[in-house]
């Protein structure tokens, strides 16, 4: 019964993955020798130290600010439990629904200053024209804000079902102890839906790494040029595409591959991810 | 004492009352609802765009109608694109989910109930294997999984792209916790005694209590595949074979909508690309709204209380 899966496991994970590793170590029109100089050729070009700090620190700004949105919604919602939040929980889904090409059209309006939606507001803080908003320096902040707020529906939902789970017998006796709800929300909600919360940050940092679509689209179809070579996923497929240097290009994604692979074996591991499962 | 208070208050209230009017209650409800207005408007302007033209889409507020014959001719324009290339993107995009979901939800069903309730070897092995393939993103194995399917042929074919997309983890993991904890252990040791196979539990007993989970994997599968971008953009070489996520970016490209960085002489401009934003974004929402049933419940939540 695991036979199928199984088969796509091998031959459209491990297969691959052991073909990068050889593809990143071969000879290219860059490094005749191959071998591993060729990440250092990686590592020496300018635009990979500019995309990985930019990755970093898209991450940096991600993580956190998801998780906190997440949690703190998601505890909102369930603290005061009523049959029409199940609105809210949809309208926190819709941004989710508007990513790629379509989630940097409605950014892109939704941060015009000129004839956007927001524009009142943006103009209250000082934003007058698109490139005060659309300027190299405040991409970081584009990019992390549009990834919250199109991720962090489906994630409130996973957290608050995560919640609901916890028996209302633990809740009342917290209470008939003493508890607030603050207290209840730290000190026994948390807690015991921290396993769905460091499952989260898991996802949340191995997806941001990754991050391709909406820089490349700005770039290509938005501000031509603003966003060139922004992330690391954005270079390793300028390399192969744009400069035919697969062996280079290869190298980036196995180094972004090894990256999720220890987040995922730190986390699994330190956290005793597994133990209350089995 | 305390509990005398308590207990005929959880007895006799139904749930939704159980907390009458409160200051707390007021605000945690009223930062609830500002946060869905906020993030609702920008998917209200998408909606209205494309009811104006451009001088309308500058003069009337942003979140002003324009008029529905707007919409046709928005749409008109949108064909004159690439002779009606759309239209073929959008079939693309249906086809390849189709493919994409089924195959990724058969294998993830029958995966996630080997490993919670057979006799598998290595189970615990391989759940891990499962959870480090699930937590590495799709995005991460676009250019392994392009040197691959090139060394067998399937560049820029729609086989090619259905097998590169169709290695579900997450939804084998998902698969997994549902049959641990929903389905008693000794239901399936029972099954077990009584004679029936692995095959004949999952149809039997396992499958017929999991259609949330089904209608859970699927979801979550359709909206990863429907949006994907990277893996099409990289996989599929011509125009004709993407799918709507990566086609878009080439309409977006070759259109004087934004920057004027084409020489394009179309009349696409921003209403029409909201137009193809709003086809884009539509499948999802509308299965969003038909599946709030299920998903409401919390896809953690497999005996959810609810």
């Amino acid at each position: 019964m695991f036979l199928p899966f199984l088969l796509f496991f091998v031959l459209f994970s491990i297969v691959p993955i052991i073909l990068a590793l050889r593809e990143s170590l071969l000879p290219s029109y860059k490094n005749e020798a191959g071998g591993f100089q060729n990440f250092k050729i990686v590592l020496d070009d300018f635009r990979f130290v500019a995309a990985a700090k930019n990755t970093f620190l898209y991450v940096l700004l991600t993580v956190p600010l998801m998780t906190l949105v997440v949690i703190f919604l998601a505890l909102l919602l369930d603290v005061y439990r009523s049959k029409w939040h199940q609105y809210l929980r949809l309208a926190y889904l819709i941004p989710g629904c508007y990513v790629g090409a379509a989630g940097v059209l409605v950014w892109y309006a939704a941060l015009e200053p000129q004839v956007g939606p927001f524009r009142s507001v943006l103009n209250f803080l000082g934003y007058s024209k698109q490139t005060d908003i659309f300027n190299p320096g405040h991409l970081v902040v584009i990019f992390a804000l549009m990834s919250v707020v199109a991720n962090a529906g489906g994630w409130i939902i996973v957290q608050f079902g995560g919640l609901q789970e916890i028996s209302d017998e633990v809740i009342e006796a917290a209470k008939l102890d003493g508890c607030n709800q603050f207290q209840l929300a730290t000190k026994v909600k948390l807690p015991l839906v921290k396993k769905n919360v460091v499952y989260m940050v898991i996802l949340v940092v191995a997806a941001s790494v990754q991050l391709f679509a909406e820089p490349y689209i700005v770039n290509s179809a938005i501000f031509f040029g603003l966003a060139k070579d922004w992330s690391l996923n954005q270079l390793s497929y300028t390399l192969a595409f744009g400069e035919g240097d697969f062996s280079s290009a290869t190298a980036i994604s196995v180094m972004l591959l090894i990256i999720c692979l220890l987040a995922a074996l730190f986390l699994i591991f330190r956290t005793k991810f597994f133990d209350t499962k089995d | 004492m305390a509990i005398q208070e308590v207990a005929p208050e959880t007895k006799s209230a139904p749930k939704q009352n159980r907390h009458p009017f409160s200051f707390g209650k007021l605000s945690a409800n009223s930062i609830l609802v500002f946060v869905a207005v906020v993030t609702f408007i920008p998917a209200l302007w998408m909606f209205i765009a494309p009811s104006k033209n451009r001088p309308q889409l500058i003069d009337l507020a942003p979140l002003e109608f324009g008029s529905f014959e707007s919409y046709l001719t928005r749409w008109r324009n949108l064909l004159l694109f690439d002779n009606a290339a759309i239209i073929r993107w959008i079939e693309n995009s249906f086809w390849y989910t189709l493919a994409i979901v089924s195959v990724s939800a058969v294998t993830a069903l029958l995966g996630g109930f080997a490993l919670a309730a057979t006799n598998l070897k290595f189970k615990k092995q391989l759940l891990t294997l499962v959870l480090i393939a699930m937590i590495i993103p799709q995005v991460a194995l676009v250019m392994p999984m392009f040197i691959w399917v090139n060394k067998l042929g399937l560049t820029d074919t729609e086989l090619g792209l259905i097998l590169a997309s169709s290695f579900y983890p997450f939804g084998v993991f998902l698969s997994y916790i549902h049959f641990t904890t929903v389905i008693p252990r000794e239901l399936y040791e029972a099954a077990k005694i009584d004679g029936c196979g692995y095959w004949r539990v999952f149809f039997s007993v396992a499958l017929p209590i999991s259609k949330t989970l089904a209608a859970t994997i699927s979801f979550f599968a359709f909206i990863g595949t429907w949006n994907n971008f990277f893996l099409p953009q990289v996989f599929m070489l011509s125009g004709e074979k993407q799918p709507l996520a990566s086609g878009l970016t080439i309409l977006f490209t070759n259109t004087p909508a934004f920057s004027g960085n084409s020489s394009a002489i179309l009349p696409i401009e921003r209403s029409e690309i909201a137009l193809s934003a709003i086809i884009m974004t539509l499948p999802i929402i509308v299965l969003f709204l038909v599946s709030q049933k299920f998903l409401s419940r919390g896809m953690l939540a497999g005996s959810v209380k609810s």
